[in-house]
C-alpha cells in the first residue's frame, strides 16, 4: 500500500445495530372498556360502554436491524474524495394497526407486531477539486442515492394472510377510492388503479379490464384495477459546482429525482370539463384533456393522471465579490446575489414536482397527516437574495 | 441522609437492569377501565348491556341500507351531472356488478359482526355476574340476557340474508380465531333455537316494568324476527316454512305476546311520538339531542334536494343531499315505462285517493301531510322555490334525464310541459330535477319542539300483517290475504274506497302483492329481501336494469377486507365471486 502514493486515505467501514421504537401509547394490549354513545333504559339515557380495542397480550418490542458497509476515500492529494455506502435496514415486528378479522375480533384493526419492511440503497458521494490554482478554484460535488423500500411481509404467526393494504383514500368530491397499494414483496409507492385505454364516443373513460380488453369505465369493476406505476424514485442526485476566481466566488447547485411517477392530483380534480357542473376548471380541461368530455368522468381513478415525475432543479446560483477592508472595524466585506429554486426542468404538467413526497410510505402523491389523499400543498417560490456580509 | 437515598436509587436502578422488572412489560391501569374492574354498580350492568343496542341503531343506515335499497327496483343514486358518480359505486349496486373489492361488501359484514361481538362480550359479562351484588333480581338479569340473544339474532338474520354462508360465534373474550362457516341449515336452526329460547325470558309489552320500554326487545319483537326467518326460509335453506310464519304472525296479531294495534293515522308509525304508537314492536329511540340515525346522511337526510331543508324550515344541519331518490316511472317524453317492477311513485298513484300521494308539507305543531317531494317546492310564503345547488329552480319529476339547460349565463329547468331533446335516461345521465323523493320520517321545522324526535321503527305490526297475508296468499287463501292487507291499508284511503282490495282478493296477484310490500315498506331497508323472495331480484327488469346473467348476486360476496384477513380457518367465498 505504501507504494500507492495516489491514495491519501482509504477506509473500509461497516456497522450493525438493532434498535427499538417507543413511539406508541399505553395499555394497547389490554381489554379496555371505552364509553360510546347514549341509549335509554327505563327512561334514563346511559352512556354505553364496551370493548374499545382488540386485545393483544403478545405485544412486544419492534426491532430494526441495520447494517451498512462503506468505503471512504481520498485520492490524488485530496483532489478526489468521497464515499460509497450500502445500507440495509430490516424492520421486524413492526408495530402498527393491522387488519384482523371480525369475528373473533371486535375492531377491524389490532395493534400488533406484524410487518417487516426492508429498505436498502446505495449512496455515493464524490468531491472533485477539478482546478486548484492560486487565483482559480473549481470544485464539483456529487451525491446520488438509490432507494429500494419493500414491504416484505404483513404477517406473523398470529396475523397473517393479508397480502396487501390499499392506502391513500382520495378525498371528495365523489369517493374515488384508494390510489396506492402496499403489497408484500413489492416496492412501496405502487399506484393501484384502473388503466386508461382512451375515451368512448361520449368522451367517457375507457379502461383495460383484467384481461387487457378496453371496456367503458362504468362497466369497470374493482377487479380490473392494476399496478400502473410507482411513486418512489429509483434515483435521487445532486450536483454542485463552486468557483473562486480572485475575489469572485460563484456556485451552482442542481438536484433531481428520477425514475418515478406522480399522480397529478389537480388535473384529476380540476382538469376535466365535467368534473362538476358550473365549477372552475384548469385550462387543461379544454387543452390536453379536451377529449375527456363525458359526464361520467369525475373521481374516476385511472393512470391517465399519472405522469413521469422526473425533474432536475437548478436550485442555488450564487455569485459574490469580496473586498478586503482597510477599516479597523471589520476584516472583509462580501457582496453577493443568490437564488433559491431558480428553474425546474421536468415533463410533469402539474405543480412543482418537488411538492410531491419522494419518501415515506406514500411517495408520488399528496397526502395529509392521516395518510389520506390530499389536494393541498405549499406552493414553491423562487427566491432571489441580495446581501452584504461583513466579517469582523 | 439524602445522599444515601440517592445511592439507594442508583443501586436499585442497577439491579433493575439485571432483574425481570425491566423486561416485564405488564401495565397497571390508572386512568382506564377494563373488563375486570368495570362492573361496580347496576348502572354499569346497563351500560354494558346497552352497548350493542347503541351500535345496532347505527347499522340501520349507511352500508346495509345501500345494500338493501340501491340494489332494488325502487331507489336510485344516479350520477347527477357529476354529483354522486363516486367512481361508479352506485352503478355497480344498481347493475348488480359488485365484486369483493367494493368496500360495502366488507363493511356490511364487519358492521354487523361488531354488533355480535359486543353482544357476545356483554353476554359473557352478564352471565358471570351475581345479580344480588348489583341489587338486581335473577329474573331481571335473565331478561337482559334474553334481550342480548335476541339482539344477536337480529344481526345474524341480516348477515344470513346478505351473505348466507356465515360464521356462528357465541363467545368473544380471549378468542383469537374465527370459526368455520356454518351451513345455511345450521344457521337457520341456530337463529330459530336462540329466538325460541329467548322468548320465555323476554318481557311482553304491558308486563310490569315495561312502561318505559322504548328500544328494548320484547316477546313480540323476537317473534317478529322468527317470522322474518320463516317467511324467507325457502330462499335461505330451500325449505318452505310459511306455516310456521303464519302461526307466529297470528299469535302476535292475536296479542298473545302483548297488546299491539295498527295505527289509524298513516304517518303515526313514523311520527315524533311513534314510541307510543300501538304499531311499534321494536324501534330504536331517536332524539334531536342524542342519536337519530335514520335522519343521518346514510339514510333519509340524504334523501332530498340540496336545498330541501329550507323547504322544511329545518335549518339546524345545513343542506340535504340528493343521494337517495325514487327510480322514475316515466321516460323523458313522459311515457310510462312498460316493465312491471319499479316505478315506485306510479305504484302509489295507481290508487289515486291515497293520502300519502300529497306533496309533503309541514302543517305546524308537529304535524305534516303527504309523503313525497315533487314539482316546484315553494316556501317562504310563496316567495322562494327550492333550487339546485348551482342555482336552477327545481321542477322535480318522475323521470330521469337532463332537465336543465344554459340560457344566457344562467341554468334554467325545463317547465312541466317542456320536453328536452336529449332522451337519454339512465344511471349515468341525471340532473337534480330527476326522480321524486319520499319523506316518511317528518322533518319538522327548527322551531318545532319535536323535530327529529321519531324513533326508527325497525319492526312494526304492519309487517306482521303483511307477512301473514303473504303466507295466506301462498296457501291460496286470497280472501284472508286481502282482509289482512286492507286492515293496514284502510288508513290510506277513504272508507269504502275502491282502492281497497275486494273481499275475495280477486285483484291480488303476486305482482300486486310485491307492489304492496313496496308501497308499505318503501325505503325501510328491506326491498332486496322481498325481491329475492319473489324471485325477481335477478330475473326482473326495471329502470336501467336488465336481468342478471345468473342469480349468484342474490347474495353478496364476502368482501376482500374480510377475506384477506380470514385465513385460519379460511373463509370460502360465495359462489360466482371467484
Amino acid at each position: 500500500m505504501k507504494d500507492l502514493t495516489w491514495v491519501d486515505e482509504l477506509k473500509l467501514r461497516g456497522d450493525y445495530g438493532v434498535t427499538g421504537n417507543q413511539d406508541f401509547g399505553n395499555y394497547l394490549s389490554l381489554d379496555l372498556y371505552n364509553g360510546y354513545g347514549y341509549y335509554p333504559l327505563n327512561g334514563t339515557y346511559y352512556q354505553v360502554w364496551g370493548p374499545g380495542q382488540n386485545t393483544n397480550y403478545n405485544l412486544r418490542w419492534e426491532k430494526a436491524h441495520n447494517w451498512n458497509v462503506g468505503l471512504d476515500f481520498s485520492l490524488f492529494h485530496s483532489m478526489v474524495s468521497g464515499s460509497i455506502n450500502y445500507y440495509q435496514r430490516r424492520q421486524q415486528d413492526l408495530l402498527g394497526n393491522y387488519n384482523v378479522p371480525i369475528p373473533p375480533n371486535i375492531q377491524t384493526q389490532t395493534y400488533a407486531n406484524v410487518g417487516s419492511m426492508r429498505n436498502s440503497g446505495l449512496e455515493l458521494q464524490l468531491n472533485v477539486l477539478a482546478v486548484n490554482r492560486k487565483d482559480f478554484n473549481y470544485s464539483i460535488s456529487f451525491a446520488g442515492a438509490t432507494n429500494n423500500n419493500r414491504f416484505v411481509s404483513f404477517s406473523n404467526d398470529q396475523y397473517h394472510g393479508q397480502g396487501f393494504i390499499d392506502v391513500v383514500g382520495m378525498p371528495a368530491p365523489g369517493s374515488p377510492g384508494t390510489a396506492q397499494r402496499l403489497q408484500e414483496g413489492e416496492r412501496i409507492g405502487n399506484f393501484y388503479m384502473w388503466k386508461y385505454a382512451g375515451v368512448d364516443d361520449q368522451g367517457n373513460f375507457l379502461v383495460y379490464d383484467k384481461g387487457g380488453k378496453p371496456i367503458p369505465s362504468n362497466q369497470a369493476t374493482n377487479d380490473d384495477k392494476q399496478i400502473v406505476g410507482n411513486g418512489l424514485p429509483r434515483f435521487t442526485a445532486s450536483l454542485g459546482h463552486s468557483f473562486n476566481y480572485k475575489k469572485w466566488d460563484a456556485s451552482v447547485y442542481f438536484r433531481g429525482a428520477f425514475g418515478y411517477d406522480i399522480f397529478n392530483v389537480h388535473d384529476f380534480y380540476y382538469g376535466l370539463q365535467n368534473v362538476q357542473q358550473n365549477t372552475n376548471v384548469l385550462e387543461s380541461a379544454y387543452g390536453k384533456n379536451a377529449h375527456i368530455s363525458g359526464q361520467n368522468t369525475l373521481a374516476f381513478l385511472n393512470d391517465y393522471f399519472l405522469e413521469k415525475g422526473d425533474y432536475v432543479k437548478l436550485d442555488v446560483v450564487t455569485i459574490g465579490y469580496t473586498l478586503n477592508s482597510k477599516s479597523k472595524y471589520f476584516e472583509s466585506l462580501r457582496v453577493y446575489a443568490s437564488t433559491r429554486n431558480l428553474a425546474t426542468f421536468t415533463s410533469f404538467k402539474g405543480i412543482d414536482p418537488e411538492a410531491y413526497p419522494v419518501n415515506g410510505l406514500y411517495p408520488g402523491i399528496l397526502t395529509n397527516s392521516d395518510g389520506g389523499g390530499s389536494k393541498a400543498y405549499y406552493p414553491s417560490t423562487t427566491q432571489v437574495l441580495f446581501g452584504v456580509q461583513l466579517n469582523f | 441522609m439524602k445522599k444515601n437515598l440517592f445511592r439507594t436509587y442508583l443501586i436499585a436502578g442497577g439491579l433493575c437492569v439485571l432483574s425481570a422488572a425491566c423486561t416485564n412489560l405488564d401495565e397497571t391501569l390508572y386512568d382506564k377501565v377494563n373488563s375486570s374492574n368495570f362492573f361496580q354498580t347496576k348502572d354499569d350492568v346497563y351500560r354494558s348491556f346497552l352497548r350493542t343496542f347503541e351500535h345496532g341503531y347505527w347499522t340501520v343506515q349507511g352500508t346495509t341500507f345501500m345494500m338493501q335499497e340501491n340494489t332494488g327496483d325502487q331507489i336510485m343514486t344516479p350520477n347527477r351531472q357529476g354529483h354522486w358518480y363516486d367512481g361508479g359505486t352506485y352503478y355497480r349496486l344498481h347493475y348488480h356488478t359488485w365484486t369483493p373489492q367494493d368496500n360495502y361488501t366488507s363493511d356490511g359484514w364487519n358492521n354487523l359482526y361488531q354488533g355480535i361481538a359486543q353482544a357476545n362480550n356483554s353476554l359473557e359479562d352478564l352471565r358471570s355476574l351475581d345479580a344480588s351484588k348489583f341489587s338486581m333480581t335473577d329474573a331481571e338479569l335473565k331478561q337482559l340476557i334474553a334481550e342480548l340473544r335476541t339482539m344477536r339474532c337480529w344481526y345474524y338474520i341480516r348477515l344470513f340474508d346478505l351473505y348466507r354462508n356465515i360464521e356462528l360465534v357465541t363467545t368473544f373474550k380471549g378468542e383469537t380465531k374465527g370459526v368455520a362457516q356454518a351451513t345455511p341449515k345450521e344457521t337457520f336452526t341456530f337463529i330459530e333455537t336462540e329466538l325460541k329460547e329467548a322468548i320465555p325470558d323476554l318481557a311482553a309489552k304491558g308486563d310490569p316494568g315495561t312502561e318505559n320500554f322504548q328500544g328494548r326487545w320484547t316477546k313480540a319483537g323476537a317473534g317478529a324476527l322468527l317470522a322474518r326467518l320463516y317467511l324467507n326460509a325457502k330462499v335461505y335453506i330451500g325449505e318452505d316454512h310459511f306455516n310456521d310464519c303464519a302461526v307466529i304472525c297470528q299469535d302476535i296479531i292475536n296479542n298473545k305476546y302483548g297488546n299491539y294495534a295498527l295505527a289509524q293515522r298513516w304517518d303515526e308509525p313514523f311520527d315524533w311520538n311513534n314510541d307510543k304508537s300501538g304499531e311499534t314492536i321494536f324501534a330504536f329511540p331517536g332524539s334531536f339531542g342524542r342519536t337519530h340515525w335514520q335522519y343521518d346522511g346514510g339514510m333519509y337526510w340524504w334523501g332530498g334536494p340540496y336545498k330541501a331543508s329550507q323547504y322544511f324550515g329545518f335549518t339546524d344541519w345545513g343542506n340535504m343531499n340528493p343521494k337517495y331518490a325514487l327510480q322514475p316511472g316515466r321516460d323523458v317524453d313522459g311515457n310510462e315505462y312498460s316493465f312491471q317492477l319499479g316505478k315506485p311513485f306510479l305504484k302509489f298513484a295507481k290508487y289515486p285517493d291515497d293520502v300519502r300521494l300529497k306533496l309533503y308539507k309541514n302543517l305546524g305543531n308537529s304535524t305534516r301531510e303527504g309523503m313525497f317531494l315533487f314539482g316546484y317546492l315553494v316556501y317562504n310564503d310563496g316567495k322562494d322555490t327550492v333550487t339546485s345547488d348551482n342555482g336552477y329552480t327545481l321542477y322535480i319529476r318522475d323521470q330521469v334525464g337532463i332537465f336543465n339547460r344554459q340560457v344566457g349565463d344562467r341554468l334554467v329547468s325545463y317547465g312541466p310541459n317542456e320536453v328536452p331533446s336529449d332522451k337519454q335516461s339512465d344511471m349515468t345521465h341525471a340532473d337534480q330535477n330527476s326522480g321524486l323523493y319520499f319523506v316518511k320520517y317528518p322533518f319538522y321545522p327548527t322551531d318545532d319542539a319535536h323535530r327529529i324526535e321519531s324513533d326508527y321503527a325497525e319492526v312494526r305490526l304492519a309487517e306482521i300483517y303483511y307477512a301473514l297475508a303473504e303466507c295466506k296468499f301462498r296457501a291460496g287463501d286470497k280472501a284472508t290475504a286481502a282482509t289482512l292487507l286492507n286492515a293496514v291499508r284502510q288508513r290510506y284511503y277513504p272508507s269504502g274506497s275502491p282502492s281497497l282490495y275486494d273481499a275475495g282478493g280477486s285483484t291480488l296477484t303476486e305482482q300486486e302483492l310485491l307492489d304492496e310490500w313496496g308501497r308499505e315498506f318503501l325505503g325501510e331497508g328491506r326491498r332486496r329481501t322481498d325481491l329475492v323472495r319473489f324471485g325477481k331480484f335477478n330475473s326482473g327488469t326495471w329502470w336501467d336494469k336488465q336481468p342478471d346473467g345468473d342469480d349468484h348476486t342474490s347474495i353478496f360476496p364476502i368482501g376482500q377486507n374480510v377475506m384477506n384477513v380470514n385465513t385460519s380457518p379460511a373463509l370460502k367465498q360465495n359462489p360466482g365471486y371467484n
